[in-house]
């Protein structure tokens, strides 16, 4: 099964944490999004394997905006 | 000569009663993986303490002779009881029996179930199942016409919530009157899996050309999430210890105050952990939920909402063993802006606190409103000023630990409307109407643009401006009143809740509750 992990909030993807076919345990911490002035962290729901980064870093994203694919 | 027959009797009609709908009915409401009516209530109270009222209401059949043949109870099953030695109202609805419809009932007992509590003064646990005691077209038939909507003594069921404390639980799937018993309440709480809740189900639904499952339509997920419930639970056993749970904190009926409980935490207790609790750097985030426990009187934080509105954090705690509510800012969700949805959130958990007079305690690091596109779509404005009314308008007792931001309009929301009002700030606290990052560039543009290098410039103008923004500048002018040692913070509440509890007043508030 493949999901996505969206950012929670519109602003500048500042930080990419982990990488494409990095396995991820849940909760862990994926990507930054600075907004607010706030550097937010966006985490993983559930355990599964980095399948592609969809949006850049440094790249300017909307709230729900699909940052990467999750699978497994 | 005595009176046994008749009461040999009435027991055989109490007996019946417990059969509830019959074998067949009550088999597949359990393999449907839910209670039954007073498997419920049992779960719920104190063992052995509930003691029925109309136990052999219902539907008699009787042959020619008058001869008692069969006996179906009305759905509604209630009485008094107790939990943890407190005396409360329970009403439950009994699936088993026309899907807990109207027509299963007796108007006359659902009545008295919905308006027993508020005349006693005393908290209601409403079970809720099926449609609730609302209509079922079949009805119609047995009538013979149709009438006007209504609910038997609306107003009286909804004027009981300025009064008493309602706890509703959902514990199967509610449609329309159901679903309004369900949010008409200060507490409620849906079971994940087996209970859903929507203004009608998709049979009526799928008329509007969506095909969609009980589930996807109104599951605990979607509604814990837009704040139509409070919580979702994992089963109805958790849900009665959250009924429990969640009325500990608050007096029988707003006539009486909340009483201390004793207390095995020190009031001065120091937590060493929260002199590095906030990040020095003003972007990072951190949790505020270790903050709150840290705080409150230890295993006594009971957190409310936790899926929906999540910039805010709301709950009951006690301090020194008084009865307080809490807001919490959590800089992991929009870095603790106020949302359209957690501006609710507050109204919630403030009209709460104002109609059961629970002092307030508010954690505060709030960067302002949630701005952008998404926000005002979601008419964040109109919910946030509503808050900030809701805030202004409770005159309770208030505290605010300022803990880090507060900025612009939501920035406000620190203190209420209350001569009784009290505000520490923390070493890590920043404030004003805007944040100098983004202020900077609005008011120094024409000095920026036409300096040689505007970013040079910009960076300069920050630094010093970055340098007045000590909260030791604000309390040199009285901007505030206190700057605490962290550490030393549960001493203050502690104190702040002891001077609080005298100044508490009892009575019907001046607005009525709206759920």
């Amino acid at each position: 099964m493949t999901q996505s992990i969206t950012s929670p909030i519109a602003g500048q993807l500042i930080a990419r944490l982990v990488q494409e076919g990095d396995a991820v345990a849940a909760d862990t911490e994926v990507a930054i999004v600075e907004a607010m002035k706030m550097h937010i962290p966006v985490s993983a729901e559930r355990a599964g394997r980095v399948a592609k980064w969809l949006a850049d870093e440094k790249s300017m994203v909307a709230e729900g905006q699909a940052l990467l694919l999750l699978e497994g | 000569m005595t009176w046994k027959p008749e009461l040999d009797d009435l027991e055989r009609r109490r007996q019946l009663a417990l059969e509830l709908g019959g074998h067949d009915k009550v088999a597949r409401h359990r393999a449907a993986g839910k209670l039954t009516v007073r498997e419920r209530i049992a779960g719920l109270v104190d063992e052995g303490s509930f003691e029925e009222v109309g136990s052999v209401a219902g539907f008699p059949e009787y042959d020619a002779h008058g001869n008692l043949t069969g006996f179906t109870p009305a759905n509604v099953v209630c009485g008094r009881a107790r939990i943890e030695e407190r005396i409360v109202f329970v009403t439950g609805d009994d699936f088993t029996v026309r899907g807990g419809a109207n027509d299963g009932g007796l108007r006359e007992k659902f009545q008295f179930a919905e308006t027993w509590a508020r005349r006693w003064r005393l908290p209601l646990v409403r079970l809720v199942d099926g449609t609730g005691g609302g209509g079922s077209v079949k009805h119609l038939e047995t009538m013979g016409r149709t009438y006007l909507p209504d609910v038997p003594q609306f107003t009286e069921v909804l004027d009981a919530l300025s009064e008493v404390p309602v706890v509703a639980l959902g514990l199967g799937s509610i449609a329309g009157m159901g679903a309004a018993r369900v949010c008409a309440s200060h507490y409620s709480v849906m079971v994940r899996g087996t209970s859903q809740l929507f203004a009608a189900g998709p049979p009526v639904v799928a008329r509007t050309g969506q095909t969609v499952t009980k589930e996807e339509l109104g599951g605990s997920a979607i509604h814990a999430k837009n704040g139509t419930v409070d919580d979702e639970v994992e089963s109805e056993e958790e849900a009665f210890a959250r009924a429990r749970r969640f009325l500990s904190y608050l007096p029988s009926s707003v006539h009486v105050l909340a009483a201390q409980q004793p207390s095995n935490d020190q009031p001065e207790r120091t937590a060493e952990q929260l002199l590095s609790a906030v990040p020095r750097d003003a972007r990072q985030v951190y949790k505020m939920r270790p903050v709150v426990e840290a705080v409150v009187d230890a295993g006594n934080w009971f957190e409310i909402g936790k899926a929906w509105g999540k910039s805010v954090i709301t709950g009951l705690a006690r301090l020194n063993g008084w009865p307080v509510a809490v807001l919490a800012s959590d800089p992991y969700h929009y870095g603790g802006a106020w949302t359209a949805d957690s501006s609710r959130k507050a109204i919630r958990m403030i009209d709460l606190a104002q109609t059961f007079q629970l002092p307030v305690v508010h954690f505060v690091d709030i960067p302002g409103f949630l701005i952008g596109k998404e926000a005002e779509a979601s008419g964040v404005m109109r919910f946030g000023t509503q808050a900030l009314a809701a805030v202004r308008q409770s005159t309770v007792p208030w505290c605010a630990v300022m803990v880090r931001k507060a900025f612009g309009m939501a920035g406000l929301a620190q203190r209420n409307g209350s001569a009784a009002f009290l505000r520490y700030a923390w070493p890590s606290a920043q404030w004003g109407s805007l944040p100098i990052a983004g202020g900077v560039e609005a008011a120094y543009r024409a000095v920026i643009e036409a300096a040689p290098d505007p970013n040079a410039k910009r960076a300069e103008i920050e630094a010093k401006l970055e340098a007045l923004q000590s909260p030791l500048r604000t309390a040199e002018a009285f901007g505030v009143e206190e700057i605490i040692d962290p550490r030393r913070t549960r001493s203050y509440l502690c104190r702040f809740a002891d001077l609080a509890a005298p100044l508490r007043q009892p009575g019907v508030p001046h607005f009525g509750y709206r759920p």
